[in-house]
Formats: structure tokens, C-alpha cells, sequence
């Protein structure tokens, strides 16, 4: 109790984040998976959340994505109280996510999965008629050849290789222009060149879009050069630049405490 | 590691589609001709009498199925949804025109003693037409209702089962429950639509004298090319790729914006409108449509077309639709009790060994192709050739009466044999090939 | 806690002693009742004998005197003989009447007549003592002719009546006459009879009686004692009465009062009667789906498996119960009465090997697509179905056991059929048998550990594989008993089980995936559902509307009433 009184006084909540989740509790048969007093996102901040295994990072992303629903608190995004939204109505906002595993459409080619991306209308009548433009297809091609996709754009994307499976999605995510970008672990099951590649696309990113990234691994994060929020136990333990967050007792603690150091 | 995973980033791993390819080059004359001969050459043929009019009934029958065929290719092969109630839509289609053709207005067999109306409403007890059966009396209006009934129905029994988010295997028990239920009301008389029986007693020259046979052929084949066009058309749209993406990952569909739902109560509508041309056009060239049209068992063969055929490609479905049926009727005239285990073997082939079907025998002679491997390629697609051409001697009905003879100890006609042997002995040419190569390619 | 079992079975036999001894007490009591009489009952016996002696002779008026006297006698024990001279069946041994008894199955002598004394109903003994039995009927029958055949009838009908406990179907039959010289006799019957079974009976063949043939206020009477029988069979002549009463006319009004009032209390015992017969055919119904759908469900939920051919595995159990059947009928006569108890083996067992094969031949193959599997298995279905045709044709019946044949009476007027009690029973037991597999049995805690978690029970070195394959062998097992009950009341074909399968699926569906309580709560709703929707509407639409309930259901809950979590969910 003391613990999130504290929080309450270093988390002060910025009335012009674009992600707000106040006092958000997930409970799953029993089992507290979040407990969040405050947690917010500035417009254009790229904001990693760190934390060990079980910390509710995935859940915090669920939350805001849609995909789960708190028993309590609220979830405001972009001024909107999306807590009780549909995952579909919350993706209309301007919510993209990235999901752990790569999930590309494995029966659509590299163009096409980006072409269902675009930022255009989602009702089944209208891409009935739709046409491509050429602008899109120039963004298309602009930001397959930045993630060295360009090669591959007409290939069916179930015989891409892992990584180029990740940038495939994070492309698309880029393409569709979301507000905001939930990215969970996207350095995971890539090469140290192909996760350089990642941390240099997303901080490129940096500036034009609001990005949640979940991470464990440390170079990586330390790549980003961002502001570090730290889940353990549902809760945040930790917020600020990672050499500070780094420093603190309590992170330490909740790392060592569990044998594992990692921060 | 990091040479390696450079290495990987650039890498194209599969091969782009080349233009001037020597199998998209075939495969446009393929589908050009077979264009050709459906709407040409067989009426033309026909015409000239040089194929009996029951056998060009048949192939007007047949291609009727095609019709379900493609749009169970899109609800199944496109988006992944195996609908196990397609020969409903097809039935409701067909009782719509079935209405028309029984009615004294549609030419059918009524006379005064039964007070002009359908004969079986004797059982009824009934004496003037049901109220719900009056607008059929209207060519037009049976036409728009066979076609318009189903697909609401679709739209709506979809919209509700959709939107619970039942899914997979779960749909499929679903409409096949929906058809069961179905086939039980169109049994019982109380729903006045001819009971068991069907209906029947239609405006005989239908499916007996030539100029109809022919008519009702072409206006099939036309339907069936038109068919194809449109969806054709439709799965190069971008609606068509959001049904793959509906298919290969539902859930990440939905994060990216898109609504499901709406999609595959769409194409699930689509589906049912296809399938319900196809009944209409069927009933009149059957001269009956019945409850046994849409039997549990009859649902799961039509999916089965497809699946011999090769789903998520177009022509799969047209090709299997017709050769499974071609096959059946070759079969169950000479050797009727072995069908079943023929179709049954046919499901667990298809299913265990074939996922591809028949699609994917012509993709590995596509592959061969480009690899400049001509005659492998040719030894490749020859038993889907050999098939094709005995399907279609059977088709035109053309069997020398030699080949019909039964073997001596077999009892089963000769041109089996043959089939067989066309069938198996590329195959196994193929199969020595593939082991000289081997062997050269070892020493 | 383990004693509890053991207490309970303890307490049931002693009870089942104590009866058994009242009843024995009971017995020994009407003995002593009848030994009273038994100088008069000797001279019946005498007299008796010299009248069926006289039976033997040619002449007709002797004949004619000889039943006189008989019917003189007044005496119920003289109907068997009776019937048995109507019959052909009496002939003299010794100058005493003897009767073959109907034909009975004997270890060694196979279908054979015993032979009993005509009076008494004791056994003809031979010199050591063993009863006698007669494979041919008496060369010397004593027969009635056709003429004496309806006097004879007439004199067994009285005598039934006089009986100190009057037969059932007498009274009845007398009433369904509306027999009025025999009111005398019954009301003597009744004054004698202070308490007893029949005493019910018998008031309302008085009454019943009495309503044709009375008027005013005794009619009003027997009206208001019909109504406290609120006996079915007086229904239709109660509704005549008002039918055919002029209810205008004032005088009428007390008559159609009662009338009313006694019809109405039929009509809702009758109602309360229906209902629980609706229940009860409802829950007969539920239980072969339990029986399909436990299977079913156990596949599908350990292995995410449609099974199409599970009405196939069904049908194979019904085939095997069937073959049972005839090797004892063929080769064990004399216990075919007990093929039933060798049929349940041999059907679980037949169907679980083609279970197992179909599992290891095919189904192995395609895990993780359950579309693929719904197609593969809908082909084995058809050669499954083909097959069968093919080695024993189309339709067999075979004739359940006489002990499952007829009707348990629970009332007076209300009787269950016994195959379908059994079957509630056989069902229960299966369900015993599953939950005892699943939850007490090693394979069943293999098979949780596997249908929880796959990866983790592999890891722990538990061959899922194996356990797939018994799993699915046991499922199937489970339809073969399913099977083995339809030809109690049903002809098997071998294209039965498609009946079955779309239902059982909608049982799986509703009850919601691998959770048996919940296949047997929705397979006994839906049973119940359908039996009390039937009455309204023809059995076809029923299925239609229950379809549509499952479908609304499904809405509000889409993965059924227990819902199943993790791994399943995403099936």
C-alpha cells in the first residue's frame, strides 16, 4: 500500500499523454496480472517497459489493445475512454500492436500484406472497388526497401525468414499509421545484426510516432536510449532513463531477488 | 552470426513469377479453351447430334454443380470456413424454380381432377394454391426469390453465428446442424413443398427434347463462365486478400482494424448465391428437387470437390466438381456397389495424401516447367491428362462399345483398365526418371 | 469415508431380508386363512375329477352336464383346467386331469411341455420324483368343440369372478362390458374384500357399471366414485355421459356438476402421469445421446478431433450386440435370455478396435487439422457404412430378451417400458463407468495431464501418442455401448449411425467442449426438450425448434455451458 502511495507522488500523471491507464487492476482466476496506479505515454515518446517474467508486460499491452479487459480502472486513450471498447473499435483509434510472435498473412504476398495495412477503408464494400494508388504504392515500396523487403515484395509471406517476418509486421504497423505502437519484443528470436537493424528502425520511428516497446533483452533497450518504466509483479516498481532505473534499489531487488541479473 | 543474418535480410528465398513462364502460357490456353468448348463446341456438337442429348443434360447438370463448387472454394479454400450446409442454398434455389415449373402457370403436369394444382397438395388436403406459393407463379419472381431467399438466409444465419464468434469446426457443426434441421422440414408434407418426393411433374420437353437440353446447357455454361469471371474478379480485389488474411489469422485481422464478421457474412452470402444459381439451374435440367438434394451426406461430398480438385484456386474447384461427378456416373452405371468405397477412399486420399488435390499436380508440372524439366514435367501432369481425357470421352458419352465390354475374370469394363493404366504408367515412367536423375546426379 | 459404500450395502440387504421375511410371513398367513376350508375344497377336488372324466365322453349331452357341474362348483382353481380343455391342452393320466403347460426351454431336452396337475398347478412327478416334461402335445386330448367353446368361456368368466382374489383382467373385462348381472357379484366381492389391490379395481368396475345403468342420485354417486378413482378408463364414458347430457334441461344441473368435477380430476392425474412419462421418455431419449455424445466429447476434447464416423462406431457396437445375439441363438439357446450380458463386452470391444485402428491409420495423421479430420473421417464413415452393407446387407432385428420385453407397471394405469428403463440404467452405468476411467483410473489421469497440457505431459514422459490412441479406442468403446442399446427398441441398418452424429454434435457443441457434465446435462435437456415440445408440435419440427434454441443459445453463449480454457478455446 505504501509502495503505490509513493508511486502516486513520482508518477504524476501528464494530462497530455496520450495513453493514460489509472488505477487498471487484470485479475485472472485469482491472480492479480496488473495493478497499475498510473501509467501514461506522452505523444511521440518511445517508452520501453522492462520487467522480469510474469511482471504483466503482455497484459499491460492486452489492456490497451483491447484484447483484455480490467475489472477495474480506466483506460483513456487520445482523450477517449477506450476501457470498455471493442479490440476492433480500439484499432479504429489508432491503436497498432505487434504481437510477440510474428503473425504476418501467410497466404498474401509481402505487397499484399501491406496493401490490407494501408490507412484506407476497412468495410468489405468499398475494397471491393478499392484501387491502389500510386502514392501508396510508392510508400509501400519506400518502406519495404528500408527494411530491405523490396526483394521479396511479390513472394508469398509464409516462406519469409524470421526476421524478415518481424520487420514485415512492424512495416505494416508503420504503414497504417497508428497513434500509437504496441511493440512486444520485437528483438525476440533475431540476430544481433537483424536486432540492430530493429532498435535503428525504432528509434528512427521516434518523433513521428507515440511507441510502446516490451523488451527483455538489455542491449537492446539500451539501444533505444528512452525512458525505461519497470513492471514486477503487476505494479511499477521503476520509471525514468535506464542508467537511472538501473540504479534503483528496488529494481535491483526485484532482479536479484528473483537470481537473475539482468538489468 | 551477424554474416549470416546479413546474409539472410537480402536473401529472396522464393522464386518470383517470371513473365513468359512456359506453365502460365499453358495454363492461359487451357482455361481459354476450355472456355471454347463449353460454350462452343459442345452446343455446337450437340446441335449436329453428335452428342446424345442425355449426355449433354448431364454435363448441364454437372456444370451446375461447379456453381456450388466455386463458391464453397471461396467460403472454404479463400477463407477457411468449411461450410458444411452449401446443397441447402443449392435446394432452396431449386425449390424456388421448382415452385414455378410445378405450377399450371410453369407448364407443369396439374390437372383438373387434383383442382389444377400440384398433385401431391391431394395429400394436403389442400384445393387452391397456398398463399406462399402464388408469387411463384411468376417466372421473374421464382427467379429473384430462388436467388434472394438463400442468400439472406446466409446473410442472417451468418451474421448470427458470426457474431458469437463460432469458429472453426464449431461453424461447420453448426451448418451442418442447420442443414440437418432443414432437410428434416422439407421432408415432413406439413410444409407443403412436396414432402419427400420433392417436387417433380414439371413441364416435360425440360429435360427430354433437344432445343431445351441444349438451351438449359448453355445458359449454364454461360452462368459457370460468368461465375468464374466474377470470382475471378473477386479474390483479386482487395476484399479477397482480406478472406485469405480472414483465413490465415483472424485475430490479427481484427488489430489491424478490419471487422471479421462483416467478411465472412459476406463471402459466407456469396457462397450461398452460387450455390442457389446453381439450383436453379439445376431443377429444371433434373426435372426433380428434393429433400435427398440435401442430405447430410450430399453436403460433405460437395466439399469434397472441391478438395479433389484443389482448394484456394478456382479451377480446382471446376475441374474437381466435374471429375468427381463424371467419375461417379461412369461408376455407379458399371459398378455400382464399389462407388461408395471409391468416394470413401477418395475423401482419405485427398485428405492424407493430396491436400493439393488436383491443383497440385499440376503446380509440381508448373515447377518442373521452369526448371526447364520438359519431359518430367510432361510424365508429371500425364495421369491428371489421361483423367481428364477419360472424363471427357465420358462426358460426351464417346466410349468405343470395345472398351465397355467386361474383362473376362474382373467383370468390370475394359476401359477401366485402360484408365489405370494411363493413370499409373506415367507415374511410375515419372517415378525411373526421378531415380536415373538421382543416380546420375550421385556418380 | 471408504466404509460409507459397504454400510449402505449392509443396510440395503438387511432391509431386502426383512422384506422378504414380511412377505414370507405373509405367504405363511394366507395359508393358514385357506387351510380352514380344506374339507370343502376336497370334495370340490373330487367332484372336479369325475367331471373331467366325463369330459372324455363322446356324448355330447354328457359333456354339456359335465361343464354344468363344474360351473356349479364355484370354484376359481378350476379355470386352468378349463382353459386348458378349451385348448386342447387336458388330458386324463391316471383318471386326473393334466395339463401341458406352456412350452419352456430345458438344459438337454430343449423345447419341451412340463406337465402339471390341472387342479392343484403342481408338477407331474415321475417315480424319482423329477418333474415331467412331454416334447409331443396328447395323442388323447381332451377338447372342447367348437360349440361348447363359448359356454366354457362364459363358466370361465364366473368362475374368475367368485375367485376369493378376483383376477385383474376379469374385473376389468366385466367392466368393459358393462356387464350389470355381474354387479351382484362384484359388490360381494367388494363387501369380502376389507382392503387389497383390487379393492381400487373393483369400486371402479362398480361404478363403472353403475354410470350405464343407473339413473338419479346413485348415478350422481357412482359419477363422484369414479372421480376418486381418477381412473383412465372411465374417462371416455364420463365424457360420453356429458356429451349426450341436455345440459339446458335444470334437472341436469347436480349430474353435470358431478360430471364435470369427476373428468376434471381424471384429466389432471391423467396430465401429472403424462408428464412424467415425458420425462421419462425424455431422459430415455438423453441417455443414448449421453452415450453418443460422452465419447464424442472425450475425443474431441483430448484431441480437438471431429469424429464423423462416430455414428459409424455406434453402428458397429449395434452389429456386434446384434452377432452376439445370434451365436446364442444358434448355438446356446437355453441363455440367450443372457446374451445381453456378453453383447456389452463384445460391443465396446468391437468398437474400440475399429476405433483404435481408425485412430492409428488415419486420424494420428492429421492432428492440429481438425478440418482435414472432420473430411477424413467422414470418408471412413461411408466405406465404414458400405462395408457393413456389404458383409450383412440392409435392416437386421433381433429379439431383445423376454425379461426386456413388455411394461414395469408403476400405477394402476401407468406403466413404463422396461427396455427403456434398462436403457436408463445401462446409460448410468456407462456414465459411472466413464467418470471412473477419468477420474480413478491411471490412464484417466494420463489423460488429463494430456488434455491440459500436451507439451508438459510429454515432457513428464508421458507417450501422448499411446494415450491419444486408447483415448480415442475408449471413446469409441463408449458408442459401441451406445450401439448395443438401439436394437432394444430399434432395427438396426448400417447407415444408423447418421442419425445420431448431428445431434450427439449439438449435445457436444451446447454442453460445451470436453466437460462430460455438460454433455450430460445438455443431452438429458435436449432430450427432455424435445419430449415436451413433441406433443405441440410433429417430432421433425421439434428437432427444427430445438436447433433454433441451440442457436440462440450459442449467442449468449458461444462456447457452451462450460466453456473449456487454454488450448481447447483456440480449437
Amino acid at each position: 500500500m505504501t509502495a503505490d502511495r509513493e508511486s502516486s507522488d513520482v508518477f504524476l500523471p501528464g494530462p497530455l499523454d496520450l495513453v493514460q491507464l489509472e488505477d487498471v487492476r487484470v485479475v485472472f482466476d485469482g491472480f492479480k496480472a496488473l495493478d497499475i496506479h498510473y501509467f501514461g505515454v506522452d505523444r511521440n515518446e518511445l517508452r520501453v517497459v522492462i520487467g522480469p517474467n510474469g511482471a504483466g508486460k503482455t497484459t499491460l499491452c492486452d489492456v490497451i489493445s483491447g484484447k483484455t479487459k480490467p475489472v477495474a480502472g480506466r483506460v483513456m486513450f487520445d482523450d477517449v475512454d477506450i476501457t470498455h471498447m471493442k479490440d476492433t473499435a480500439i484499432a479504429g483509434l489508432g491503436v497498432g500492436r505487434k504481437f510477440q510472435t510474428p503473425t504476418v498473412f501467410d497466404g498474401l504476398t509481402v505487397f499484399e500484406n501491406m496493401e490490407l495495412a494501408l490507412p484506407a477503408s476497412r468495410g468489405v464494400w468499398r475494397n471491393l472497388f478499392a484501387r491502389i494508388s500510386g502514392a501508396d504504392r510508392d510508400r509501400i515500396d519506400a518502406i519495404l526497401a528500408r527494411v530491405r523487403l523490396l526483394g521479396v515484395r511479390d513472394v508469398l509471406s509464409r516462406s519469409l525468414s524470421h526476421g524478415q517476418r518481424q520487420w514485415l509486421e512492424i512495416s505494416m504497423l508503420i504503414l497504417s499509421g497508428p497513434k500509437l505502437l504496441l511493440v512486444d519484443e520485437p528483438a525476440a528470436g533475431l540476430t544481433d545484426h537483424e536486432t540492430a537493424l530493429t532498435a535503428e528502425l525504432l528509434t528512427e520511428l521516434k518523433g513521428q510516432h507515440t511507441i510502446i516497446v516490451i523488451e527483455h533483452d538489455m542491449e537492446f533497450v539500451r539501444r533505444l536510449a528512452s525512458r525505461v518504466t519497470v513492471l514486477c509483479e503487476g505494479k511499477v516498481l521503476a520509471d525514468g532513463p535506464l542508467d537511472a532505473v538501473q540504479e534503483d534499489p528496488k529494481v535491483i531487488e526485484a532482479y536479484l531477488g528473483r537470481g537473475k541479473e539482468r538489468a | 552470426m551477424s554474416e549470416a543474418g546479413a546474409s539472410l535480410v537480402g536473401e529472396v528465398p522464393a522464386e518470383p513469377i517470371r513473365r513468359g513462364d512456359p506453365s502460365a502460357t499453358i495454363a492461359r490456353a487451357a482455361a481459354w479453351s476450355a472456355v471454347a468448348i463449353l460454350l462452343v463446341v459442345v452446343p455446337t456438337l450437340a446441335a449436329l447430334g453428335l452428342i446424345e442429348p442425355s449426355s449433354v443434360n448431364r454435363m448441364g447438370r454437372y456444370l451446375a454443380y461447379v456453381l456450388v463448387a466455386l463458391g464453397i472454394d471461396l467460403i472454404w479454400g479463400y477463407t477457411g470456413l468449411l461450410s458444411l450446409c452449401q446443397a441447402l442454398f443449392f435446394c432452396l434455389g431449386g425449390y424456388a424454380i421448382g415452385m414455378f415449373l410445378s405450377t399450371a402457370q410453369g407448364g407443369g403436369d396439374v390437372r383438373p381432377e387434383y383442382h389444377d394444382i400440384p398433385q401431391f397438395f391431394f395429400y394436403n388436403d389442400i384445393t387452391a394454391l397456398p398463399a406462399f406459393w402464388r408469387p411463384f407463379t411468376s417466372l421473374p419472381v421464382a427467379i429473384v426469390a430462388g436467388l434472394a431467399v438463400p442468400t439472406a438466409v446466409a446473410a442472417l444465419f451468418g451474421w448470427m453465428i458470426f457474431r458469437s464468434r463460432v469458429r472453426g469446426v464449431y461453424f461447420s457443426i453448426i451448418t451442418q446442424a442447420l442443414a440437418w434441421a432443414a432437410l428434416l422440414a422439407f421432408t415432413n408434407h406439413h410444409l407443403l413443398m412436396g414432402g419427400t418426393n420433392g417436387l417433380s411433374n414439371f413441364f416435360r420437353p425440360l429435360n427430354n427434347d433437344r432445343p431445351w437440353i441444349i438451351g438449359l446447357y448453355l445458359a449454364t455454361a454461360v452462368a459457370v463462365v460468368a461465375a468464374w469471371g466474377f470470382c475471378r474478379w473477386l479474390v483479386g480485389t482487395r476484399t479477397g486478400r482480406v478472406l485469405i488474411a480472414v483465413r490465415d489469422n483472424e485475430s490479427r485481422l481484427r488489430f489491424a482494424g478490419f471487422q471479421p464478421v462483416a467478411y465472412k457474412v459476406f463471402i459466407f452470402s456469396v457462397a450461398a448465391f452460387l450455390a442457389a444459381l446453381g439450383g436453379l439451374l439445376y431443377t429444371p435440367q433434373n426435372g426433380v428437387i428434393g429433400p435427398s438434394n440435401m442430405s447430410i451426406d450430399w453436403h460433405i461430398t460437395m466439399v469434397i470437390w472441391v478438395a479433389v480438385g484443389g482448394r484456394g484456386r478456382l479451377w480446382g474447384a471446376i475441374v474437381g466438381a466435374l471429375a468427381v461427378n463424371f467419375a461417379y456416373a461412369a461408376m455407379t452405371s458399371d459398378l455400382p456397389a464399389v462407388w461408395p468405397f471409391v468416394q470413401g477412399a477418395m475423401f482419405l486420399a485427398v485428405v492424407l495424401f493430396f491436400p493439393d488435390g488436383l491443383v497440385g499436380v499440376w503446380d509440381r508440372c508448373a515447377a518442373l516447367l521452369r526448371d526447364g524439366r520438359t519431359t518430367r514435367a510432361a510424365l508429371a501432369i500425364a495421369p491428371l491428362a489421361a483423367l481428364s481425357v477419360a472424363l471427357a470421352i465420358e462426358a460426351l458419352g464417346w466410349w468405343p462399345a470395345a472398351l465397355q465390354r467386361p474383362l473376362p475374370v474382373l467383370g468390370i469394363p475394359l476401359k477401366y483398365l485402360v484408365i489405370v493404366l494411363g493413370i499409373t504408367a506415367p507415374v511410375v515412367a515419372g517415378w525411373l526418371q526421378d531415380r536415373a536423375v538421382r543416380v546420375e546426379a550421385a556418380s | 469415508m471408504r466404509i460409507l459404500p459397504f454400510l449402505l450395502l449392509a443396510l440395503l440387504s438387511a432391509a431386502t431380508t426383512v422384506c422378504a421375511e414380511d412377505s414370507r410371513a405373509e405367504d405363511s398367513r394366507a395359508d393358514d386363512s385357506r387351510a380352514e376350508p380344506s374339507q370343502a375344497e376336497d370334495s370340490v377336488t373330487s367332484v372336479a375329477v369325475a367331471a373331467f372324466a366325463r369330459l372324455a365322453s363322446p356324448d355330447a349331452d354328457e359333456r354339456e352336464a359335465a361343464i354344468r357341474t363344474l360351473a356349479e362348483q364355484g370354484d376359481a382353481r378350476l379355470v386352468p383346467a378349463l382353459e386348458g380343455f378349451s385348448k386342447g391342452m387336458l388330458a386324463l393320466r391316471d383318471g386326473r386331469p393334466v395339463l401341458w403347460a406352456s412350452k419352456t426351454a430345458i438344459d438337454g431336452l430343449g423345447q419341451v411341455y412340463p406337465l402339471i396337475d390341472a387342479l392343484t398347478g403342481d408338477p407331474l412327478r415321475a417315480a424319482d420324483g423329477s418333474p415331467s416334461y412331454t416334447d409331443a402335445l396328447p395323442s388323447d386330448a381332451l377338447r372342447a368343440k367348437p360349440a361348447e367353446r363359448k359356454a366354457i368361456k362364459a363358466v370361465i368368466a364366473g368362475l374368475q369372478l367368485r375367485d376369493p382374489d378376483p383376477g385383474r383382467s376379469a374385473i376389468l373385462s366385466v367392466a368393459d362390458r358393462g356387464d350389470v348381472e355381474s354387479l351382484p357379484a362384484l359388490r360381494e366381492q367388494l363387501a369380502q374384500t376389507i382392503e387389497g389391490p383390487f379393492v381400487p379395481l373393483l369400486r371402479e368396475a362398480i361404478a363403472r357399471i353403475e354410470l350405464q345403468s343407473t339413473q338419479g342420485s346413485e348415478l350422481i354417486a357412482a359419477i363422484d366414485a369414479l372421480g376418486e378413482t381418477r381412473a383412465a378408463r372411465a374417462l371416455p364414458a364420463l365424457q360420453e355421459r356429458r356429451r349426450t347430457l341436455d345440459a339446458a334441461d335444470p334437472a341436469n344441473a347436480a349430474l353435470a356438476v358431478s360430471l364435470a368435477f369427476a373428468i376434471e380430476r381424471i384429466e389432471s392425474r391423467q396430465a401429472v402421469l403424462r408428464s412424467i412419462g415425458h420425462v421419462f421418455s425424455g431422459l430415455s431419449l438423453g441417455s443414448i445421446l449421453v452415450l453418443m455424445a460422452l465419447g464424442l466429447s472425450i475425443v474431441f476434447g483430448l484431441m480437438g478431433v471431429i469424429n464423423m464416423a462416430h455414428g459409424e462406431l455406434m453402428m458397429v457396437g449395434a452389429y456386434a450386440s446384434w452377432g452376439v445375439s445370434k451365436a446364442f441363438a444358434a448355438w446356446m439357446p437355453g441363455l440367450f435370455e443372457w446374451y445381453l450380458i456378453a453383447a456389452i463386452p463384445a460391443a465396446f470391444l468391437a468398437a474400440a478396435l475399429v476405433g483404435w485402428l481408425i485412430e492409428a491409420l488415419v486420424i494420428r495423421h492429421l492432428y492440429g487439422r481438425p478440418l482435414e479430420t472432420l473430411l477424413a473421417t467422414w470418408g471412413i464413415s461411408l466405406v465404414l457404412v458400405q462395408a457393413v452393407r456389404a458383409a450383412f446387407g440392409d435392416l437386421m432385428s433381433t429379439a431383445p430378451p423376454a425379461w426386456l420385453t413388455g411394461s414395469l407397471a408403476i400405477t394402476e394405469d401407468f406403466a413404463l417400458p422396461v427396455n427403456r428403463v434398462f436403457i436408463l440404467g445401462f446409460a448410468a452405468a456407462c456414465i459411472a463407468l466413464v467418470w471412473l476411467v477419468v477420474r480413478r483410473t491411471r490412464l484417466g489421469l494420463l489423460l488429463r495431464a494430456t488434455t491440459q497440457n500436451r507439451q508438459m505431459a510429454a515432457a513428464l514422459g508421458v507417450s501422448t501418442r499411446r494415450i491419444d490412441g486408447l483415448t480415442f479406442a475408449f471413446g469409441a468403446g463408449i458408442a459401441g455401448l451406445a450401439g448395443l442399446a438401439v436394437p432394444l427398441y430399434d432395427k438396426i441398418n448400417p447407415s444408423m449411425g447418421q442419425g445420431y452424429i448431428v445431434e450427439s454434435f449439438m449435445v457436444v457443441v451446447t454442453g460445451g467442449v470436453g466437460n462430460l457434465a455438460g454433455v450430460i446435462i445438455s443431452a438429458l435437456t435436449l432430450g427432455l426438450g424435445a419430449k415436451f415440445i413433441e406433443p405441440w408440435l410433429e417430432a421433425v419440427f421439434t428437432k427444427v425448434v430445438l436447433l433454433g434454441v441451440i442457436i440462440a443459445f450459442l449467442q449468449w453463449r458461444p462456447s457452451g455451458l462450460f466453456p473449456a480454457k487454454g488450448r481447447l478455446a483456440d480449437v
